[in-house]
């Protein structure tokens, strides 16, 4: 089995990771951990602590909204939504990271 | 960020802000979704209700630190680090009690004193430019130009032909003054006499001011159908109505008639300078009587946009051309029209020079308080060393350490500026109060603090908090925090800055001395100098005066010289019967004292720019009042009559001015343009002595008097010459004569000896430099404080040396030598340095006044300088003495064993 990594380890990463979550569908924040985990076949764990503040300041920028609902276990959660600003970040961001990763890669691909 | 974005970012601040307890229990009802989930889903990989919730709470974490991280990411943490370190410096302010209290003194003062000339000072900037109202440019107020200062106002019937063909207008308002005595119906003996004005019913539309209850005129609300109309101000309805709510639509009478009262205007609205009601009308019962017999009117005018201003006096002096060529009867000497804005008034009168000066002063008040806060609280923040070098032991950043010093500053500067404020208000309702007793100037009535004033004294309360703590707070954040800790002995000496105390110690008593010694100048030296000057000679107490406003009598409504005369003559009679009377004139000169100045054209001298000289107008026993002889030719007489040719009789000024000291008899000149009529020539036949007072400001003591017969004066003076003619039976024979020969005359302010007169100018400019003065001695008592306490300061800092001394043998007066010596020499050197800029600032006044001879001969600069420097020396050296008293004789009673025992 891989090994799980905290995705705090990823740093500038999360508020992307969430974003992306977010980008088909609105999820509350145990959705959202949940989600992440199982595209990165659960090798991404999203820490509690990193997460909420990670919500509250994407919301505070105004990248996300949120509103309270109804979850699918009937009880009540509050919902995050990506907002167009968020969609735009989102996609400079994640343009940065695949030139970083893609760089990296190289880097790493040649031997010593 | 989008707009939208920015928004949503402020109503959450907002919502975390104002309702965090909402903000809280949503983020627990988060925090306990998700903890439920996570059992949940532990649950389902198989383990216990029991061991999945521990699993989760394990996972989870603490719980406390992760909701601090979400309170942090609400984006409040700035606020919520201002609020503690607000909290932080109310703290400290209350653990450093003394120099809290000094430090709030001295602010406060400052402040006040700031906000004071700033109140003063905006308020002359508000009605000089604007007239209260926010007139521009465009707002001009029309006279007659008659080579006097202000002008002549326009009478109601020329007033109609301007405003009927002036183009270059787009409005003309026309107000006269006048009293009246209100009443409601049925109760006379209750009423109250208010000031108020005719109006055209556009006034109220043309200052755009509207109504706080009711409504103003409209046009045809001076058609006098029925009854009258009248708004009134806030004050007629606080006083005589109690602010009742059913007033407007009720009956007032105004002067015996019947009024409605349609509107009441908002309170401080007193257009043009402070009336209290406005009736409508168009003075159509005027209209086809003689021209000089209709009301005049002062008038001011809108120009249209595109017109310029002179495009209209183009327009205005060609009508005045026509006018006078119809109507030369009355209106051959009106032919040229003055119009003029709020500021070309406040501009012509060097206004500008002094409102800047004035705000000047306020600013320059402020940097005082300013610097007496710093030394506070760099010595302050010098004994907060150890308490600062700790905190950046345990990593606190430069900037935190800053803020902590600047937010002692501000909170000082916060709570000095509450107080401030609080004794500005009072301030202004005492000087406001003072002023009415003997200014009619209502500019500073009334004064009160005002929005602008109170953000101003915000904007104040901020600079003086930075300014007073920027200084400490760099020092402070440049602490070695390991040399401190380590030594405790140099506790305060990284961060007190000696040499900067001292420095702003010997410019505040350099200051403290300036203001002082200008104190003392202006409310001794400067009357005391002016009474010696007046040098009159006639004895004072034997002139009694008396203005009496004959205009408003019925029998002279007429303006006719013969009835003038005829009042002159019956009035010689009844006076010079009273037992003791010696002599009796008239004299245009209001008290006797001030006459007219007016422009003159000499015959042969062609001169762009016309030399003014006074002019009096008088009977022909003026000179026999003065018990004085004409030098040379004679002195105007009974034969000088209105049908006669035109003669005047100069004083040994004049002729000194005008010709050089050679006998100007003989030879002719005009006054302009007031002259009627305007081509003949005034002939001079006679030199007088010396006999009109150099009053103080005046700038021109040449005088000519002319016979009242040929220039008729409608308010003149009665001078009455006895011994002792200040004694009672000479007041009540004028009063007495007055009543009986011109009843409806009023006599102005009074009946006083020339030496009475005098008394009351004087009075009246001093108590306005009384004000002046506690202005000076407040400046001196911030400087004061903050010399106190510097020296409690380094005082303080030295104990254990003065408890070592004391053990080894000092006496208390070695002590009182050491604190001593130095302050002196701080003290010595700033009244050192005071007296070299008075030096300068003397010579610049000589050299901007120099032209005007009164400047150099109001007092003798070398030798009543010296004298009176001497007075502000003793008197900062005794105040010094109590600032640096109190610090030496704690020091003197330091005990040896206290100091070696915490050592």
């Amino acid at each position: 089995m891989a090994k799980t990594f905290n995705a705090d380890l990823m740093q500038g990463t999360l508020d992307m990771l969430i974003l992306r979550v977010l980008h088909s569908d609105s999820l509350h924040g145990w959705g959202i951990a949940q989600r992440i985990h199982v595209l990165s076949s659960d090798i991404l764990k999203v820490e509690e602590g990193s997460l909420y503040p990670s919500l509250y300041r994407m919301e505070r920028k105004g990248l996300i909204k949120a509103s309270w609902g109804i979850s699918e276990l009937n009880r009540r959660a509050k919902f995050y939504k990506v907002t167009k600003t968020g969609m735009k970040y989102y996609e400079s961001e994640r343009e940065k990271w695949i030139q970083l990763a893609s760089a990296t890669a190289s880097v790493l691909g040649h031997s010593f | 960020m989008s707009m939208d974005s920015w928004i949503r970012m402020l109503k959450l601040r907002f919502k975390a802000l104002f309702s965090p307890g909402r903000k809280e229990s949503e983020l627990e009802r988060e925090v306990r979704f998700h903890l439920e989930n996570e059992i949940e889903e532990n649950i389902r990989l198989g383990m216990s209700p029991e061991e999945a919730r521990n699993e989760a709470i394990k996972e989870f974490g603490g719980m406390d630190k992760y909701k601090e991280a979400c309170r942090d990411s609400w984006g409040l943490l700035v606020v919520k680090n201002f609020l503690r370190n607000a909290r932080f410096g109310m703290r400290l302010s209350l653990r450093y009690r003394s120099s809290s209290v000094l430090a709030i003194i001295v602010l406060a003062l400052g402040i006040a004193l700031s906000v004071m000339l700033y109140t003063g000072f905006s308020r002359v900037i508000t009605i000089a430019v604007s007239g209260g109202l926010g007139f521009d440019e465009r707002h001009l107020a029309l006279s007659w130009e008659t080579g006097k200062r202000r002008g002549e106002r326009i009478n109601s019937q020329d007033f109609k032909v301007f405003r009927e063909e002036l183009d270059s207008f787009d409005e003309l308002v026309g107000i006269q003054v006048s009293g009246a005595w209100f009443y409601l119906p049925g109760k006379r003996a209750e009423g109250r006499q208010y000031s108020g004005a005719m109006v055209t019913p556009n006034l109220f539309e043309f200052t755009s001011r509207k109504p706080q209850l009711g409504r103003v005129f409209s046009k045809n609300d001076a058609n006098f159908e029925g009854k009258r109309e009248v708004v009134v101000s806030d004050v007629i309805w606080e006083e005589f109505f109690d602010r009742e709510e059913g007033v407007v639509d009720s009956t007032i009478m105004v002067n015996d008639l019947e009024h409605q009262i349609v509107g009441i205007m908002p309170a401080g609205f007193a257009f043009p300078q402070s009336q209290q009601f406005w009736l409508a009308t168009d003075w159509r019962e005027f209209d086809g009587e003689k021209r000089d017999r209709s009301p005049r009117l002062s008038v001011i005018g809108l120009l249209k946009s595109g017109s310029s201003k002179d495009q209209a006096s183009v327009e205005l002096n060609a009508i005045a051309a026509n006018l006078a060529m119809a109507f030369p009867d009355t209106n051959e000497k009106y032919l040229r029209v003055r119009a003029f804005s709020y500021w070309d008034a406040v501009e012509s009168m060097g206004g500008v020079i002094v409102i800047l000066m004035g705000l000047g002063l306020s600013v320059l008040v402020l940097m005082l308080a300013c610097s007496n806060a710093f030394n506070i609280l760099i010595a302050r923040t010098a004994g907060r060393s150890h308490e600062l070098a700790t905190r950046c032991s345990l990593g606190a950043k430069r900037s935190h350490i800053m803020w902590q010093v600047m937010v002692d500053g501000l909170a000082l500067a916060g709570m000095g500026a509450i107080f401030g404020l609080g004794l500005a208000g009072a301030g202004l309702r005492l000087i406001s109060e003072y002023l009415k007793t003997f200014s009619s100037l209502s500019i500073f009535h009334d004064l009160r603090l005002e929005p602008n004033v109170i953000l101003f004294s915000a904007g104040a309360a901020v600079f003086s908090g930075i300014g007073a703590s920027m200084i400490p707070a760099w020092r402070a954040s440049k602490i070695d925090a390991f040399g401190v800790l380590k030594d405790d002995s140099k506790s305060s000496s990284s961060v007190y800055i000696g040499w900067l105390s001292k420095a702003i110690v010997v410019s505040q008593v350099a200051f403290s001395a300036v203001v002082l010694f200008f104190g003392l100048v202006f409310l001794v030296l400067v009357p005391k100098q002016w009474a010696k000057n007046l040098d009159l000679p006639y004895d004072e107490k034997s002139v009694l005066t008396a203005t009496v406003s004959l205009g408003k009598d019925n029998q002279f409504k007429g303006r006719k010289p013969e009835d003038l005369v005829q009042f002159y003559t019956r009035l010689e009679e009844r006076l010079l019967s009273v037992p003791g009377v010696r002599s009796l004139a008239l004299t245009s000169a209001e008290w006797g004292l001030m006459s007219d100045g007016n422009k003159i054209r000499i015959e042969g001298r062609e001169e762009d720019d016309l030399p003014a000289a006074h002019i009096n107008r008088v009977s022909p026993d003026f000179l026999e009042v003065y018990d004085a002889q004409p030098l040379s030719g004679r002195m105007i007489n009974i034969l000088d009559t209105h049908d006669n040719n035109l003669v005047c009789v100069v004083d040994a000024n004049f002729a000194e001015v005008f010709f050089d000291g050679a006998n100007p008899i003989g030879e002719r000149l005009k006054l302009l343009p007031y002259q009627k009529p305007a081509s003949e020539w005034i002939t001079i036949v006679g030199v007088i002595p010396d006999l009109m007072p150099p009053l103080p400001g005046a700038e021109v003591r040449s005088h000519l008097m002319v016979p009242y017969t040929q220039f008729p004066a409608w308010s003149p003076t009665i001078l009455l010459s006895a011994d002792n003619a200040g004694d009672r039976q000479y007041r009540q024979a004028i009063r007495h004569a007055v009543n009986t020969l011109a009843p409806g005359a009023e006599i102005n302010r009074g009946i006083y000896t020339v030496e009475e007169r005098l008394e009351i100018l004087f009075r009246m400019i001093g108590n306005a430099l009384r004000v002046g003065g506690v202005a000076g001695g407040a400046v001196l008592a911030m400087s004061l404080i903050g010399l106190y306490s510097i020296i409690a300061f380094t005082t303080s800092q030295r104990h254990k040396e003065f408890g070592i001394r004391i053990a080894i043998g000092s006496s208390p007066m070695g002590i009182v030598k050491t604190v001593t010596k130095p302050w002196f020499l701080t003290v010595g050197s700033g009244l050192v340095i005071g007296y070299l800029s008075l030096l300068g600032l003397l010579a610049l006044l000589i050299t901007v006044n120099g032209s005007d001879p009164s400047a150099g001969e109001v007092f003798d600069v070398s030798k009543d300088m010296g004298i009176t420097y001497l007075w502000v020396v003793g008197l900062v050296c005794l105040c010094s003495l109590i600032g640096i008293g109190i610090p030496t004789w704690g020091a003197t009673r330091v005990d040896p064993m206290d100091v070696i025992r915490a050592e």
